[in-house]
């Protein structure tokens, strides 16, 4: 071979590694570019969406588009050609890349994809059984015991893991991260509740929103919620709940405030943009759109108190555009980008950012359960709490939430100290509850959404629902200095079956001819002649009548939740609201009636284990999807 | 021939990438072992020269400003420089010309630079610290922290006249209202020094709480105040109580012992004019909670008490904290003459608080005393008083006021200078240079990093609030990972740590930069672990932490008592003849230079709360200042772990000592 072949080859050979070096290291948009979706016009109205027809928030025909700075409408370019739909991008901190989630083809499941800031190919981050939404990239910890700390190299997204799972909470939109080449998935949330819009707080907590029950209102209904937790699912905790702002989604964190769309209504209609200064969070509600009148959707902070806002003008027709936004004065500035044919949502732009904070977990996957104790109860915004202390506080009652607003399964009991203090061991993963026992076991207070603990993750609280500035005193609490209460750890609390237990008493007590007997006055009535369940199983009609009957203003069951003897309006009329007439029933015969509703209400052991249909109050709110 | 030495060529290449391939595999398994990191760069260098390397802070040239006061004429500021071992001067007045004169000129650096800075430094002793000024103005007093003795400088000369022994580790110091008497706190030796500046000899000395630090001349002029950093001595696993000192100068003697209850760290302390109230800074631990979390101020809060300075007057405890953002390592305050506000530098967030002194005794006289023991939980309370926060450079620390009131500066530690603030646009209007080497060493950096709460989440503490100047805060701990109230361990001291590993008391982490790597991130900081050479950094500057001279060691040699004691503590048989085996003789394990044998022991101490029975040896060097002693801080003098916590002879044989024997024992114990 010529020396000048070989000068040749050489130099072929050094442009075909040069150039496609060039050409991918060419890469990123310019700094200030903006990405953020594009659906046909009127899709993203709050006359589209039907509080049932959740999730709402996966847009078909929606695509990915880059909008590169001063390059007019006529430059936007579409990153997500070959989808069917693409929305919720999310850059990572260095600005390069950045996750979404998209849909193939029509009818696929939404899956969670990946590629270049600039677009290029879409690479699946993995394979989840079921839609994923909202990606955003979290830091990566590494292996607890050798925790190495790279600031993109996780991917936590909302996913609808399909029914079937065992695990709790499936068939709802729960939280899950996995590393960026799809392994390790882990599920972070296991609320009863739908999970999704989760964003990275700059000192490394996720901000997310979730329905659950407003305990307060008079609304019969769930309300979006704001709650925050650590990247991996401990320390979950209320962050900013009702009333103000009945829904309230797609959070964003600036300048030491969180903002988000929130909205009085169930589809989102008439959405405002409020905030919430993170250190004072409960006090600091407000609305910062504002009296401007029209619809906000999303919005992304620009680093300088302004925020890209996604809002639609009131005036008819009008579709979703990108505005700029001052969050001093409440005004809207310019336009960035309007397509009179497509609602432009959910901006992002693209910058290198300050990575946020890692967080090394405590968790041991391999651990069962978790502890957790709370220093002093009375110690708590709850009047009713606070006005029993000193020592009036005997117990408290923990359950696995159910999926309904009232019931779940009974763990078991454990004693509240002198001092105050509890000390559990608690199944991890699973959504719990809990309830203040006074010294008449009747309760006290109800704590009204389940929260979760993750294995091994030591969980203290300062006291129950105690005043959010409160640090905590410097004692030793007398609970901890014991072993901690195992409840649905190891020993199964007492089932009593209305078959074997409650219908004999029932006969001999109340059945009678004057009462709830046949031909009686008292309603309900008592029978015992056959009756069917809601799931086609046969129940006698006194079980039918006490547990199947709805109120039909709330559509909540009339006499008994399961799963809570206390609050069950069957108790109270029996015990508080005495009439003349009422038989008096003796502690013992009392106590078996709140084992068998604390215990799930069921018809007969056998089969026991599996909660009665039905149990489900009607007008419950569509989580699932 | 050719062939032969192609593949003796070859052969000696493979095996060369061999070794290379094989070293790598093996420098990776050593550099996982000690640090428990996986992953890392493997630089050895790194790790094993350049820290070794790097020069103390004195021969890199640092300063490190600690306390100021400005002259009374207002003219001078005067720093005491760590590093320099020297008093720092800045000439106001010429400054001020230097500002107006044009700028741009390059720095000549050296003596010429420093004198058109208005900068000029006057050896003092060796860690210069505490700083006063007497009455008429004429003379500055520093305390030589690692010396034992007061310079006495001549304010127009600047020259030291003289230098005097007092207490272990002076800090704080100042005159009476005559001048004529100078009281010293002996931060070591927990007693305060009067001495007689006539005759220039100490003729009295106080018992303090512990490690008095702070002094101040009250302002009815006849009681001295001083603040103590730790708890006094409190049984086991109780709340810390810290003392505040107040003498009558007159009688010269203790007036009033007031206590801090759950507050330590006391360093801070300032009068308001009007003269009803002190503000002192203080840390409140969580020591006696499971360190769970750190939310909620769940580890360590940072305040100020708010003191009332009559006789038994009340005390408030604030918290300058906010909700999710921490102020740890509060330090210095002063008021402003006029009584308007307090500064307060908060050194591990490089932040100086601006107080309303006004709202702080507005709180103090209408708080119920229910709420006086309640309000200092409150986190969101300092939005009530907290007017400003003026971020700083890196570690400010001492504060003085000028006396117009107009500027306020603060030592800014570990950035060699000085900041101005205005009082009036509540701004930073200046940082005076003190002329520190540009270059950041290993040590220094490692230093920032230990001072610095950037690295735990929302702030909410450093290295230094529970390790002050690298020492212990002689509170006990519940860490998370071994379950709730168990395995309780006392706080170590950090002097002298390096060669004496095993580290914890459990002996699980073999070195330093296993203890401070993952674990601690996991368990105490709860972010993610320190950047690998920054843990690189800090853990040499922790193995730079050298113990403070011994003062017990006398320079004629060991006394009578002490030379006992040295029997006892080497004996092999005990009085009855009987032979002690090796292990369990003083010297066995107690022995060499490090006064340890980096070894694990059972000494009978294991609690029902513990997992193990056996704990690691600690090094017993200089252990007169570290109480309370053994794993879980259970004796609270050296005394105690002979007399109540060894009745069955396993930690040494002394069941059989005299009360005597047992003090010649400590004695010797003390020179170690």
């Amino acid at each position: 071979m010529s020396t000048r072949r070989k000068a040749l080859l050489a130099a072929a050979a050094l442009l075909a590694i040069v150039l496609p070096v060039a050409f991918w290291l060419r890469g990123g948009p310019p700094a200030g570019s903006l990405v953020f979706v594009q659906v046909p016009a009127g899709a993203h109205s709050a006359e589209a969406k039907q509080p049932g027809s959740w999730p709402w928030l996966l847009p078909s025909d929606s695509r990915l588009v880059l909008l590169t700075p001063d390059a007019g409408k006529a430059h936007i370019k579409v990153l997500t050609k070959g989808f069917h739909a693409a929305c919720d991008p999310s850059l990572s901190p260095d600005g390069s890349r950045l996750v979404f989630a998209g849909q193939r083809r029509e009818g696929d499941e939404w899956q969670v994809w990946e590629m270049r800031a600039g677009g290029g190919r879409a690479r699946r981050v993995l394979a989840f059984a079921g839609d994923c939404a909202g990606p955003i990239y979290v830091p990566e910890n590494g292996d607890p015991s050798s925790p190495c700390y790279m600031p993109d190299q996780r991917v936590l997204f909302a996913g609808q893991a399909r029914r079937g799972s065992a695990e709790p909470g499936a068939g709802h939109w729960q939280l899950f991260s996995c590393r960026r080449d799809g392994s390790d998935l882990t599920q972070l949330t296991y609320g009863m509740s739908p999970t999704y819009d989760p964003v990275m707080l700059p000192d490394g907590r996720v901000v997310f929103a979730t329905w659950h029950w407003q305990h307060t209102s008079a609304v019969q209904s769930p309300v979006s919620a704001l709650w925050h937790m650590q990247q991996d699912g401990t320390g979950a905790d209320s962050l900013c709940p009702g009333p103000e702002g009945y829904l309230k989604r797609s959070p964003v964190a600036a300048q030491g405030r969180l903002f988000f769309v929130a909205s009085d209504q169930a589809n989102g209609a008439g959405s405002r943009l409020a905030s919430i200064a993170l250190n004072r969070p409960f006090t600091t509600y407000e609305v910062v759109s504002r009296d401007l009148e029209g619809e906000f959707q999303s919005a992304y902070p620009l680093g300088d108190g302004r925020l890209v806002v996604s809002d639609r003008p009131p005036q008819p027709g009008a579709s979703f555009g990108l505005y700029e936004f001052d969050c001093a004065q409440g005004v809207l500035g310019r336009v960035i980008y309007d397509d009179p044919r497509f609602d432009e949502v959910d901006p992002a732009v693209v910058e290198r950012r300050k990575p946020p904070h890692g967080h090394v977990t405590v968790i041991m996957p391999e651990a069962t359960t978790g502890e957790l104790y709370c220093l002093n109860v009375y110690e708590s915004e709850l009047t009713q709490v606070r006005a029993l202390a000193p020592d009036g506080i005997q117990a408290v009652r923990v359950y696995e939430a159910a999926a309904s607003r009232q019931g779940g399964k009974l763990l078991g009991e454990a004693p509240v100290e002198a001092d105050g203090s509890f000390y559990l061991e608690v199944p991890a993963n699973r959504p719990l509850q809990w309830e203040l026992l006074d010294r008449n076991g009747e309760a006290a207070a109800r704590s009204p959404v389940g929260v979760w603990v993750r294995p091994f993750e030591h969980r203290g609280c300062v006291g129950c629902h105690a005043p959010w500035q409160h640090a905590p005193n410097n004692f030793i609490p007398q609970a901890i200095t014991r072993k901690p209460s195992a409840v649905g750890v190891k020993k199964k609390v007492e089932i009593v079956g209305f078959r074997e237990k409650i219908m004999p008493m029932i006969e001999a007590r109340c059945a009678t001819a004057a009462c709830h007997g046949p031909g009686g006055m008292g309603k309900p009535k008592f029978g015992a002649e056959p009756a069917q369940a809601p799931d086609g199983t046969t129940v006698n009609q006194a079980y039918a009548n006490l547990v199947y009957t709805t109120d039909p203003v709330t559509g909540w069951p009339r006499w008994v939740y399961p799963g809570s003897a206390r609050t069950s309006p069957l108790l109270m009329v029996m015990t508080k609201h005495a009439r003349t007439d009422r038989v008096e029933l003796g502690e013992e015969e009392r106590q078996t009636l709140m084992k068998w509703i604390d215990g799930g209400a069921h018809w007969q052991l056998e089969g026991a284990q599996t909660p009665p249909a039905g149990r489900k109050p009607a007008g419950a709110y569509g989580g699932g999807g | 021939m050719m062939s032969v030495r192609r593949i003796i060529l070859v052969g000696a290449v493979a095996l060369t990438l061999a070794l290379l391939a094989g070293g790598y595999v093996l420098a990776e398994r050593h550099v996982a072992k000690w640090t428990a990191m996986s992953g890392q760069p493997i630089n050895c260098i790194a790790c094993h020269l350049r820290p070794q390397q790097s020069p103390s802070m004195h021969e890199a040239g640092y300063k490190t400003p600690v306390c100021l006061a400005v002259s009374a004429d207002g003219r001078r500021l005067l720093a005491t420089a760590r590093d320099a071992h020297a008093l720092v001067v800045v000439d106001l007045g010429s400054r001020t010309a230097a500002a107006a004169a044009p700028v741009g000129t390059e720095l000549d650096g050296g003596v010429a630079w420093a004198a058109r800075q208005g900068l000029q430094e006057v050896p003092v002793g060796e860690e210069p610290e505490g700083l006063a000024l007497s009455p008429d103005g004429k003379t500055i007093y520093v305390a030589n922290r690692w010396e034992d003795t007061v310079s006495i400088i001549d304010a127009a000369t600047l020259k030291e006249t003289d230098r005097l022994p007092v207490g272990d580790d002076p800090c704080g110091l100042c005159t009476d209202a005559s001048g004529r008497a100078l009281y010293v706190a002996n931060c070591s030796s927990n007693d305060i020094s009067i001495i007689n500046l006539d005759r220039k000899t100490e003729i009295k000395r106080l018992a303090a709480g512990r490690q008095p630090y702070a002094m101040e001349l009250g302002p009815d002029g006849e009681t001295i105040w001083v603040t103590n950093r730790i708890t006094d001595r409190i049984p086991q696993r109780t709340p810390p109580v810290t003392e505040l000192t107040l003498i009558d100068t007159r009688s010269q003697t203790v007036r009033e012992r007031r206590k801090l209850v759950n507050a330590h760290l006391v360093e801070g302390l300032a009068f308001a004019p009007e003269g009803d109230l002190a503000l002192v800074t203080l840390v409140r631990p969580k020591n006696l909670l499971p360190a769970t979390q750190v939310d909620h101020g769940w580890m360590i809060t940072s305040g100020l008490g708010v003191v009332e300075t009559r006789p038994g007057g009340r005390v408030l405890q604030v918290l300058l904290d906010d909700v999710g953002q921490y102020y740890p390592d509060p330090y210095g305050v002063v008021i402003t003459p006029d009584g308007r506000y307090a500064f307060v530098s908060a050194a591990g967030a490089d932040v100086v608080h601006v107080v309303d002194v006004q709202r702080l005794r507005g709180l103090l006289a209408h708080a119920s005393d229910e709420e006086l023991a309640t309000l200092g939980n409150d986190l969101s309370l300092s939005e009530q008083y907290v007017v400003k926060r003026l971020p700083t450079r890196p570690n400010p620390k001492g504060l003085a006021v000028s006396p117009d009131g107009r500027y306020v500066f603060v030592a800014e530690r570990l950035a060699d200078s000085i900041a101005v603030i205005d009082t009036e646009s509540l701004e930073i209007v200046e940082h005076i240079d003190l002329g520190g080497p540009p270059k950041e060493t290993i040590l220094r950096r490692g230093e920032r990093i230990f001072n610095s709460g950037a690295q735990t989440l929302y702030g909410q503490h450093s290295c230094r609030s529970c390790h002050c100047d690298g020492h212990m805060d002689a509170l006990t701990y519940d860490f998370e990972p071994d379950g709730l109230a168990r395995e309780i361990v006392d706080n170590r001291t950090l002097r002298g740590i390096a060669g004496t590993a095993p580290v914890k008391w459990t002996g699980g982490n073999i070195s330093t930069m296993k203890q401070c790597g993952p674990r601690f991130a996991r368990w105490l900081t709860r972010l993610e672990s320190f950047h690998f050479y920054d843990l690189i950094a800090l853990t040499a500057f922790m193995d730079s932490q050298q113990l403070p001279p011994n003062r017990y060691r006398g320079k004629d040699g060991l006394t009578e008592a002490q030379l006992h004691g040295k029997q006892l503590f080497a004996r092999s048989r005990d009085k009855e003849g009987r032979p002690i085996p090796l292990r369990n003789r003083c010297i066995g394990c107690h022995g060499g230079p490090l006064a340890t044998d980096n070894r694990l022991a059972d000494i009978g101490s294991g609690a029902a709360t513990d997992a193990g029975r056996v704990f690691d040896t600690p090094s017993i060097k200089d252990v007169y200042d570290t109480a309370p002693y053994l794993h879980d801080g259970r004796a609270q003098t050296l005394e105690e772990i002979w007399t109540r916590s060894n009745p069955m002879d396993t930690h040494g044989v002394t069941n059989d000592m005299s009360k005597q024997d047992l003090n010649d024992l400590i004695e010797y114990l003390k020179t170690l």
